[in-house]
């Protein structure tokens, strides 16, 4: 059973790649907002870790402040310098009954991980002290992440209208990065059997090019079209490095919903490229905050697991001999993301975490709690998707 | 007469060589101001005046010829000099008497040129006198000249104060031996200018004739003799205002018909010319002449001075052979039998070699003796010239003939090294060099637009900014912007627009009516305020049509007039169109390219008020509930500046995409354009016409599209292949003419 303390602290990992300032906390937000509604009713929570919680409440905060100002402005991208870690779980609550002392809380937790592209070229990542420290746990983070979330600023790609403006968009999104990093991370899903492994495109701020979310834009077929040609080198990255493996996601995401871009600003501040930023104005009164297809992301997640579970089962029932089996459940108990699902799903993280026998009541609730989170994440997995979304089929 | 034909043709034929002469004088002048050098040097030795005297020549002969054989009467000259009873013999001959024809003695006396027809039925003469120029000019020119007296009198007025020497020993220069030159001295002096009042009145202005009628005949003689010595006074010298005379009487011999006798002056006078006009008497005009000749004590041999008057009859003869063009008459009347026998012998055995009538035939007769001279004189010359007459005729047409023939040889000669010379220099055809003009054209057409179309082409590139354009947009954007950031033009902005809609809203308790009429205003500013992008359109369409200008080349450049590009296209658009050579594809082609639309209206406001659609509440169902929000406002101050931000808001959100649209505008403009431009292309040289129009564009507009050709290499050509042309014509002229009378 050595293996199984080894997986448990392991979540499951998403890796994020963008600029900064995309909107990556709002974009957690929404998830989280967007999620917990899905969930309602079913006895399980989306829960954020305690840095994550704050960072959602500075947003929310700033968000109230605005829309009490009426006056909306967006921060200007730039490279993400730094690293943030983000930690979500879903966790399913005991029975409302259960005393206190015999609660037992099942969870499933995710790490989602946002850092600088930049760190992927050894020569930068060699001029950063913080780097050249990171980039291990960064990299080891990547490989081992299921799903690999691209935030784009939708504004960006759909007001660049002049030569100069287009030819910031690559700058601004760093494209080359995203490609740099989807080939990296592509890769390692190839080394990692038959684990998940999902591309999310998740154009952000598309309110204004909309009219399913109280918008009147028209530009969802121009916007898609932006991203299959921007993000064409990525896309075909991942399918060369792992074929047949990747699951692309196109998922435009309103994280406010009233939020709508009025007027772009390019400015020539003597870089190499311009910078963007917005005037923003708020929708509807008073503007109420809608999200939309950011639960994608979660869902996405939840479908990975449960489709690994069945295919786990699968490959179980299929093997013949008890020494199969036993390899088998060997490989499934290495650390990783297998290892993480048998630990999470079964029933073996409550139970390893246990301080002693666990008294009758206690198994009861933890059965349940259990129960609950399997058939949440069920729930969500099988949850048709935003009409917005898109698979996209390689080749 | 059955030549006369032949004759007509061959003077037609002469005189259009004559004009072809010309013609390649003309060409060879031109082609000798030009500076083709070897050209030049190829026709430097082409004697265009030696060429015409040929066909002078030939057409001289040919005149001899018609002169004959058109003439109705048969036309004896007499002649012979002074005192050897010429006059005598016209008399008898002609049955007038000394009161026309004065047969003086001691002098001469018959001072004009005269004809005597024979008629039946008509007696009178007509006089040609001189008008006051011809007389300055054929009378007292030829003194003057022989006299070395200068300047030559130009009007009688000058003529009559001119101050002439008063002997011969005073006058200077080459003027020959004084017993010549001191008659003519004093004959100018003396008898013209001293009795110039006389017959000054009879020169007029104009030559004129003077009829005199049977009875005036009379009078005559004083037109036409010198006035008797015995006239004391101012001597009447009328007969110096008489040019020609022309009697006509009834010839006292009944048997002959369409005879007339010619009086030929002045051999053996002291007047200047008289030879020259001797000779103009004989040629063409007389069939036979009489030289009357008078052996008297002193003049009973044939002399030096006769035979120089005979030779200047054989010179005048032409064609005609002497012996029947001449014969000699010896004048008995009144002569020793030894004189007449001398001369006669004398004519024997140094004229006629010896044999009697070997080369001339001699007559003997007294010209005063009608009987006589109607025996022995007319009935024999006209039995000689019943067989002579034909031979004669036959004689000046063949020479006549061999004239013409000889002339072309001659021309023949003369162009035909220069002609090979000439076409050794390689000048193309007309219509080669207009084709190839055309060719020259075109392709200069083809690749200057082929260079405009791929500039056009450029400009659809992704990469390529109309950066002008774009600003202007960013310029009509933020204008349109400003306006409705500060109020939607209320003076004193957002508070202003506040403070003058409350008072709406209070009556209307709520916003509706002022949100209503507030987008509506909003949507008809702005599109009004984006038609200011029609200035760059219209920018972008004139420089298309400039392109297209330029587009045509520099030879087209010539061609184009006009103050903008597209009036200077409808200049050319129309200038084809009114050519003499019909370009229809051109025309056609600049019609279409005239008929670019580019404008606001057309191209950009259904687009624009697309976007103006966000700003129609409860137009859209995806949007109505922003505008729904907006109704709950409530009617205060604070609800006011609220509905500002959101109205505002959503017309800042409309502008934005307006402008994002027509940040597009210019690729789709140079898409627009460059369809145009290509449309263009293919009609213009591309098109079934084209090779027939340009053609005809050539030459119609050689001119102006080659103004630098007026000198230069292919003026060089046109002047080449100008005096090629003319040397062909010519030499076809002469080549042909041969196969013909071949």
């Amino acid at each position: 059973m050595s293996e199984l303390v080894d997986v448990e602290q392991e979540p499951f990992r998403v890796a994020v790649v963008g600029p900064s300032r995309v909107g990556k906390t709002t974009l957690l937000t929404a998830i989280l907002s967007e999620t917990e509604r899905q969930l309602a009713g079913t006895g399980v929570r989306i829960l954020a870790g305690e840095t994550t919680e704050e960072r959602i409440h500075q947003q929310r905060r700033a968000l109230r402040r605005a829309i009490a100002a009426e006056e909306f402005d967006a921060a200007a991208l730039s490279g993400n310098q730094t690293t943030s870690l983000y930690e979500v779980v879903l966790r399913a609550d005991s029975e409302p009954g259960v005393a206190p002392q015999d609660r037992i809380d099942i969870e499933i937790p995710f790490s989602i991980l946002d850092y600088p592209g930049g760190w992927l070229n050894p020569v930068t990542r060699n001029r950063s002290a913080e780097a050249q420290q990171q980039w291990p746990a960064c990299e080891d983070h990547i490989q081992r992440s299921v799903m690999l979330l691209v935030p784009i600023d939708a504004a960006v790609l759909m007001e660049a209208r002049k030569p100069a403006e287009r030819g910031s968009v690559v700058d601004l999104l760093g494209i080359e990065e995203v490609t740099a990093m989807t080939r990296l991370w592509a890769r390692s899903r190839k080394d990692s059997g038959s684990e998940p492994a999902v591309l999310v495109l998740a154009p952000l701020k598309c309110e204004k090019y909309f009219d399913d979310n109280g918008g009147g834009g028209k530009e969802a077929p121009r916007l898609r079209q932006l991203v299959q040609d921007t993000y064409r080198d990525a896309v075909e990255a991942a399918e060369a490095e792992a074929p047949g493996r990747v699951k692309v996601v196109y998922a435009p995401i309103d994280t406010y919903g009233c939020v709508e871009l009025m007027e772009p600003i390019w400015h020539d501040v003597g870089g190499e490229y311009l910078e963007f930023t917005g005037h923003y104005r708020f929708r509807g009164r008073p503007p109420r905050i809608q999200e939309k297809a950011a639960a994608t992301v979660m869902r996405e997640l939840c479908r990975s697991v449960i489709s690994a579970q069945a295919a786990r089962n699968t490959e179980l029932a299929r093997a013949a001999t008890e020494e199969q089996r036993r390899i088998f459940e060997r490989r499934y108990l290495r650390k990783g993301f297998f290892g993480a699902l048998t630990f999470y799903l079964s029933g073996e993280a409550w139970w390893a975490r246990r301080d002693g026998i666990l008294t009758a009541k206690q198994l009861i609730a933890a059965k349940q709690s259990e129960r609950k989170l399997n058939s949440a994440l069920r729930s969500l997995s099988t949850e048709a998707d935003d009409p917005r979304v898109e698979v996209w089929q390689l080749r | 007469m059955r030549q006369i034909p032949m004759v007509e043709r061959e003077t037609a034929y002469w005189t259009t060589v004559r004009g072809m002469i010309a013609d390649l004088g003309a060409a060879l002048d031109d082609l000798r101001e030009g500076d083709e050098v070897t050209a030049i040097a190829a026709t430097a030795d082409l004697d265009v005046a030696a060429m015409d005297a040929i066909a002078v020549a030939a057409l001289g002969a040919l005149a001899g010829v018609r002169s004959r054989v058109s003439r109705r009467t048969i036309n004896i000259g007499v002649s012979g000099r002074a005192r050897n009873g010429k006059s005598t013999l016209l008399q008898s001959l002609s049955g007038l008497t000394d009161d026309q024809i004065p047969a003086g003695r001691g002098q001469p006396v018959t001072a004009v040129r005269s004809s005597i027809y024979h008629s039946t039925v008509r007696t009178g003469a007509v006089l040609t006198l001189h008008s006051e120029a011809s007389f300055c000019a054929e009378v007292l020119a030829p003194y003057h000249r022989a006299l070395n007296l200068m300047p030559t009198p130009r009007t009688l007025e000058e003529f009559s104060t001119f101050r002439y020497p008063l002997t011969a020993d005073e006058l200077t220069g080459d003027v020959g031996p004084h017993p010549k030159s001191g008659p003519m001295l004093v004959r100018l002096r003396d008898e013209m200018q001293r009795a110039l009042p006389s017959f000054r009145r009879y020169l007029t202005g104009h030559q004129r004739e003077i009829t005199l009628s049977e009875s005036e005949l009379g009078s005559l003689r004083q037109w036409v003799a010198y006035p008797p010595a015995t006239d004391v006074g101012m001597p009447d010298r009328r007969h110096f205002a008489v040019r020609d005379a022309t009697v006509t009487c009834r010839f006292p011999i009944d048997d002959v018909a369409d005879l007339a006798l010619v009086d030929l002056p002045g051999l053996g006078e002291l007047v200047p010319d008289a030879d020259r006009h001797h000779l103009d008497g004989l040629k063409d005009d007389v069939d036979f002449v009489i030289v009357v000749k008078r052996p008297t004590d002193t003049n009973a041999l044939w002399s030096v001075e006769d035979g120089d008057a005979l030779q200047l009859i054989i010179d005048a003869s032409g064609a005609a052979a002497v012996r029947d063009f001449v014969t000699i008459l010896v004048n008995s009347g009144g002569c020793a039998a030894e004189n007449i026998d001398a001369l006669k012998r004398d004519i024997r055995d140094r004229l006629n070699e010896g044999l009697d009538d070997r080369s001339y035939n001699v007559i003997t007769a007294d010209s005063a003796d009608r009987q006589q001279v109607k025996e022995k004189v007319l009935q024999v010359v006209l039995e000689h010239l019943a067989t002579a007459l034909p031979r004669m005729d036959a004689d000046v047409f063949a020479f006549a003939q061999a004239a013409c023939e000889t002339g072309r040889e001659q021309l023949r000669g003369l162009i035909g090294r220069h002609l090979a010379a000439l076409r050794s220099i390689h000048t193309p055809s007309e219509l080669l060099r207009l084709d190839h003009k055309r060719t020259e054209l075109l392709d200069e057409v083809t690749t200057h637009l082929h260079a405009w179309i791929e500039e056009l082409q450029a400009r659809t590139g992704a990469e390529y900014a109309d950066q002008e354009f774009l600003d202007e947009v960013t310029k009509v954007q933020d204008r349109a912007r400003s306006w409705v950031i500060d109020g939607f033009g209320v003076e004193g902005g957002q508070a202003a627009w506040v403070e003058q809609v409350l008072p709406k809203m209070l009556r209307a308790a709520g916003p509706a009516t002022v949100m209503q009429n507030t987008l509506n205003g909003i949507r008809t500013e702005i599109a009004i305020r984006f038609n200011d992008i029609d200035s760059m359109l219209d920018k972008r369409r004139n420089e298309f049509w400039k392109g297209l200008a330029g587009g045509l080349g520099p030879r087209f450049a010539n061609l184009l007039q006009g103050d903008s590009p597209e009036e200077v296209l409808r200049n050319l658009r129309d200038t084809l169109d009114s050519a003499d050579h019909d370009s229809p594809s051109l025309v056609k082609a600049l019609d279409q390219a005239l008929d670019v639309r580019l404008d606001y209206r057309t191209r950009l406001l259904p687009e624009v008020w697309r976007k103006l659609e966000a700003l129609m509440p409860y137009h859209r169902k995806e949007t109505e509930e922003q505008f729904f929000s907006m109704l709950t406002l409530a009617a205060t101050a604070e609800g006011g500046h609220q509905l500002f931000n959101q109205i505002s808001g959503l017309a800042r959100s409309v502008i934005t995409d307006i402008g994002g649209m027509l940040s597009g505008e210019p690729s789709a403009n140079a898409l627009i354009l460059l369809a145009y431009g290509q449309y263009f292309e293919d009609a213009f040289i591309r098109s079934a016409g084209t090779p027939d129009d340009f053609l005809n564009v050539t030459t119609g507009f050689q001119d102006q599209l080659w103004p630098e050709e007026v000198s230069g290499p292919a003026t060089s050509t046109v002047r080449i292949q100008r005096a090629k042309d003319a040397l062909n014509h010519l030499n076809q002229a002469l080549t042909g003419s041969k196969r013909s009378n071949g």
